[in-house]
């Protein structure tokens, strides 16, 4: 896979653009059953029911966020207990040295500490974040998207993807404006370091 | 009477619904007559009859009335936050709030035993002879003194009863006449104002009774959250029994057909979860504040409650009133599913009932915990009348406010 | 909603998500106005008036200020609670109303939320300062190995302290981070220079509006908020504690959890309405924060302001009834002793000016309700100086009885304090968008599927 090979002319994938949320979420579930795996919908805003059409699994972090949570609360009473009874026993205040009551408020806090630091690394990890080279962020598109249109992407890696099939795909579920969409290039570097595959339209 | 817009069917089975409505008002007779006869052999047998008595009473009476204030606050708090999910699950709310009506009955076999409180040995404060040289007993004298005691609490039954007219009546008052929308659209709103300051009103009112029914029994001993902590068991107490209702009613087909559906319940799960959490929040602070400053005047209260065999009531009620429902609705399929609802709503009940006991019984003999027979009169006359109650409601008064205009928004509810 | 999106036409949705979007976006866009920068030196004056104090202070110790013995616990402690509880006010607006599915929140929740990371910086100042060599702070405050093998004290509420605000502050700064990153992406789209796409781009971490990301967002966002939720009656609780705990009259009653969270919540609501007024008018958001909203929060207002007025009562109430004889001094010495004037200004500004609120027309009207929610952020600091100060100035022995003066440098780090919280704000209101755009967007009528819920 060679830099010259791909260039321009070399496809990410390729985006419809829809007006009405109705519109996407009828779009979104036929290529649902179209059979696609490597596509995504991008909206400017979280559309109700697009998970739904889109056939995503509910979301894994909640219960991770939990697990998170009770085991810092666990790892947090148990650090309180081994340094005021084990580590370095010191009397205060007459107070025994395993003052549980005195454990819960910062048991309750360890708690939320974790499980929210959890989640945001969740949100990270599950968003694909931290990934600045998206075929969509030079293009036109992405304005759009984050304004007030709905577009599908669907992507090159997908075993499917011929631009030919996927304009026919997207037009049959009713897209009016479909476009391709070139490989991401960062100031005029190849598009083969970014692991995206181009297949020529 | 039913609303035009609503193209569903409202009633699904009436003579089923009868026979289950006189079924309930069978059981609850039964109970009803049960709890009565052994409260009242309660008063022949044993060494301490009378105080025996005296204790089970005020434990059943403050259960039975926390629901029905409990239920009149929900109500209030719908109303002046002008929720529309809660409208077509009102009337079981108002059928709780109701009953504060037969629950000043209940006030007055209270007053009859602190006003001979010599003899019943109730509260130590109106047995003369532990008043006298007692210097903050005779200092609290203004306070506590079984004529202000009475005085006060009829006064604030009145209020209640008078709030209660005032919210739940406009409702029921439809019901039975039936009323022109802009006529019903008018009493809302002013129904509206009636719960905003009536907010005030409950607070003190709850207040003072929480010190007196309850705090009152160790008359030394004071906590200022301890109103609160008695509002908190109150809500979600009240919260348990309209939602145990709710599923009643709904099954029975008295909720119509479909009107009340899961996105409705799912509120009843997250605030039962909600004031679950909250009553844990103010136990845990007001033991967690008393333990570490470690005054003596205030940690005698818990060192009735964790010596000569409290601490496994103590161990239990943090079990069944907090650990237990806690993680029974925390998934949020618990929150929107009737048998999870159920069992947390029968805990949280248990719990209650835990509570009150743990609350007022050690005063009765702080020498180990009583239970025999005579604590389960009490147990069985409150839900007989609670349930009689609900009967006689349900047989009166449709359990659907189709009069309301937003009646038809709220079977629309969703999450 | 549902009802909402049918009565509208569903093709004004695109137009009314623009006009929302240039109206948030304009101030980030465009040259700032003479008003803004007016207000910025102003704001820098004052925080610059703060390093100025904070520098000396360090330099000459903590004997520049008022504290002194028996008052061990002077402005710092009381700007410390005042700075912390405005923050909750963000952190309710942005949770417990997300929560509630109270929708008007969206408008608001965004600037509360950096009110809250804000009011938390400004807050923490204060005690690391007082700890007198704050660049050792950490070692004092956190449990690190150290050469003397010794541990922090996990028994003492002022470690909770530490636990529950640091906590506090970081789960406020990912919440809003987390809700900033759509709307930086729209940032990022919008910027016409390559250097200010590059920048907000970056902020934004790749952010393309993918519904996979979205399905995982919104999860972690109803996380956040269930997360919040009892976090910020926890921190409030924990500062609460950190009086409650001790064996001083007027400091150890068993109400003030509860009543600290309402107080809290009361200051918090006053300061977001008071800054919400001055946004409005300054970046013409009037179409965006609507009077209705603002009402509302007057409405939490006059609720948290009973709440309050509730436990000064049961306070009172219960300090009688004790029959305690220093219980009964502390509250009588409040009402009548040399800082009479703070109590009262406390009990008239908290419970008594709120109930203006009960008039519609003065909830409604910025310039009416604009003089109860200052009095009403008064009252809540003189409430924290009546608690630290007046149980404190009078000890046990009246031959520990003192008074407490604040020194030029307390009086300058307080209004200095202002300034850091006003910059930090200005600086925001110049480069992130004030308003949640894109979850505003989600509530605009039509902008969500009419088929309603029949994908559900």
């Amino acid at each position: 896979m060679s830099d010259a090979t791909y260039q321009n002319e070399a496809l990410a994938g390729a985006i419809g653009l829809f007006d009405e949320p109705d519109a996407l979420l009828h779009a979104a579930g036929k290529v649902r059953d179209a059979g696609y795996t490597e596509w995504d919908c991008h909206t400017p805003y979280p559309v109700h029911g697009l998970d739904q059409a889109m056939g995503l699994r509910p979301s894994p972090i909640p219960i991770i966020c939990l697990l998170a949570g009770f085991g810092g609360a666990g790892l947090g009473f148990f650090f309180m207990w081994w340094t005021s009874v084990v580590d370095y026993p010191v009397l205060i205040g007459g107070k025994p040295l395993f003052s549980w009551p005195a454990f819960i408020p910062p048991t309750f806090e360890f708690f939320v500490l974790f499980a929210a630091l959890t989640t945001f690394a969740c949100v990270l990890f599950f968003c694909r974040l931290f990934r600045w080279h998206s075929p969509l962020h030079d293009a036109d598109v992405m304005r759009e998207v984050t304004t007030t249109r709905f577009g599908i992407v669907l992507k090159a890696e997908d075993a499917r993807f011929s631009w030919t099939e996927a304009q026919r795909l997207l037009a049959e579920a009713g897209c009016t404006d479909i476009r391709p969409l070139p490989v991401w290039q960062a100031s005029g570097s190849a598009a083969g370091e970014h692991d995206q595959e181009g297949v020529r339209p | 009477m039913s609303n035009p817009d609503l193209q569903m069917p409202i009633s699904a089975d009436p003579p089923a619904a009868e026979n289950r409505q006189s079924g309930l008002h069978r059981a609850a007779l039964v109970l009803l007559v049960a709890g009565v006869v052994l409260s009242l052999l309660t008063l022949f047998v044993g060494e301490t009859p009378l105080r025996r008595f005296a204790f089970s009473y005020l434990w059943g009476f403050v259960f039975f009335w926390a629901i029905a204030l409990g239920a009149l606050f929900f109500v209030a708090l719908q109303h002046l936050t002008g929720a529309v999910w809660s409208v077509v699950v009102r009337r079981p709310a108002e059928m709780f709030a109701a009953m504060l009506k037969p629950c000043l009955l209940l006030f007055i076999p209270l007053a009859l035993l602190t006003l001979f409180g010599a003899r019943s040995g109730l509260f130590p404060w109106a047995v003369p002879e532990l008043v006298e040289g007692d210097a903050l007993l005779e200092m609290k004298r203004p306070y506590l003194n079984v004529w202000f005691f009475v005085v006060r609490g009829g006064v604030f039954f009145g209020l209640w009863l008078l709030y209660a007219r005032k919210i739940i009546g406009p409702s029921l008052a439809a019901e039975t006449e039936g009323a022109d929308p802009t006529a019903t659209a008018l009493a809302g709103t002013r129904v509206r104002g009636i719960s905003a300051h009536f907010m005030p009103v409950f607070a003190l009112t709850m207040s003072f009774v929480a010190i007196d029914w309850v705090m009152s029994l160790e008359p030394h001993w004071f906590s200022s959250i301890f109103p609160a902590y008695i509002w908190s068991g109150m809500t979600v107490s009240a919260l348990a029994a309209i939602t145990l209702a709710v599923v009643w009613l709904r099954r029975n087909g008295f909720l119509g057909a479909g009107l009340v559906r899961n996105d409705h319940m799912y509120n009843f799960g997250a605030l039962l979860f909600a004031f679950t959490c909250f009553w844990a929040y103010l136990a845990v602070s007001q033991f967690m504040l008393i333990w570490y400053a470690n005054i003596p005047e205030e940690t005698v209260y818990f060192v009735h409650r964790m010596e000569h065999g409290w601490l496994k009531w103590t161990i239990l009620l943090g079990l069944l009133r907090f650990v237990l429902p806690f993680f029974l609705l925390l998934p949020r399929w618990a929150k929107q599913n009737d048998r999870a609802l159920v069992l947390a709503s029968v805990l949280i009940l248990i719990g209650q009932w835990l509570d009150l006991y743990w609350l007022i019984y050690p005063q009765y003999s702080e020498l180990g915990p009583v239970f025999g027979w005579q604590e389960v009169a009490p147990v069985l006359w409150v839900t007989g009348l609670l349930l009689w109650c609900a009967a006689r409601f349900i047989g009166r008064y449709g359990m659907l406010p189709e009069g309301d205009p937003r009646f038809a928004q709220s079977v629309q509810f969703h999450l | 909603m549902t009802a909402q999106a049918t009565t509208m036409t569903p093709t004004s949705a695109p137009v009314a998500m623009n006009r929302l979007e240039d109206d948030v976006f304009q101030p980030l866009e465009s040259f700032p106005t003479g008003r803004w920068l007016g207000a910025f030196f102003v704001a820098g004056g004052l925080a610059t008036l703060f390093l100025v104090c904070f520098f000396y202070t360090i330099i000459q110790g903590i004997g520049v200020w008022g504290n002194n013995n028996p008052v061990g616990w002077g402005f710092a402690i009381v700007n410390f609670v005042f700075w912390i509880g405005i923050g909750h006010a963000g952190t309710l607006i942005s949770a417990i109303l997300f929560l509630l599915r109270q929708r008007w929140r969206t408008s608001i929740a965004r600037f509360a939320e950096a009110m809250t990371v804000f009011a938390v910086i400004c807050a923490l100042v204060f005690p690391l300062l007082h700890t007198g060599r704050p660049w050792l702070a950490a070692y004092w405050l956190l449990p690190l190995p150290n050469a003397n093998q010794i541990w922090v004290n996990f028994r003492s509420p002022l470690l909770w302290d530490v636990v529950a605000v640091g906590t506090y502050g970081l789960v406020s700064f990912m919440f809003w981070y987390t809700g900033l990153l759509p709307d930086l992406a729209i940032a990022r789209d919008r910027a016409r220079h390559p250097l200010r796409k590059a920048l907000y781009g970056l902020l934004t971490l790749g952010w393309t509006g993918s519904n996979r990301a979205w399905s995982h967002y919104e999860k972690a966002y109803l996380l956040f908020a269930g997360l919040s939720t009892p976090l910020v009656v926890s921190v409030h609780s924990v500062v609460s504690f950190d009086f409650a705990t001790s064996v001083i009259p007027g400091w150890h009653t068993t109400v003030f959890p509860p009543y600290f969270v309402a107080g809290a919540v009361l200051s918090g609501f006053a300061m977001v309405c008071t800054l919400i007024l001055f946004l409005r008018k300054f970046f013409r958001l009037e179409g965006v924060i609507a009077e209705g909203h603002v009402e509302l929060m007057n409405k939490v207002i006059i609720a948290t302001s009973m709440m309050v007025g509730y436990a000064y009562f049961i306070e009172l109430f219960i300090a009688w009834y004790s029959g305690v004889a220093y219980e009964r001094f502390v509250f009588l010495n409040r009402a009548i002793g040399p800082y009479a004037a703070g109590y009262w200004t406390m009990v008239i500004c908290n419970v008594l000016v709120p109930q203006l609120f009960w008039v519609k027309k003065i909830r409604r009207t910025p310039m009416l309700m604009f003089p109860v929610v200052i009095l009403v952020n008064v009252g809540m600091w003189f409430e924290r100086f009546v608690i630290v100060v007046t149980s404190l100035h009078r000890d046990y022995l009246p031959s520990s009885w003192g008074m407490y003066r604040p020194t030029l440098v307390d009086v300058g780090l307080f209004v200095g304090s202002f300034g850091v919280f006003f910059t930090l704000l200005l600086l925001f209101c110049r480069f992130l968008p004030t308003v949640a755009v894109s979850e505003t967007k989600a509530l605009v009528p039509g902008a969500q599927s009419q088929g309603g819920h029949q994908h559900e």
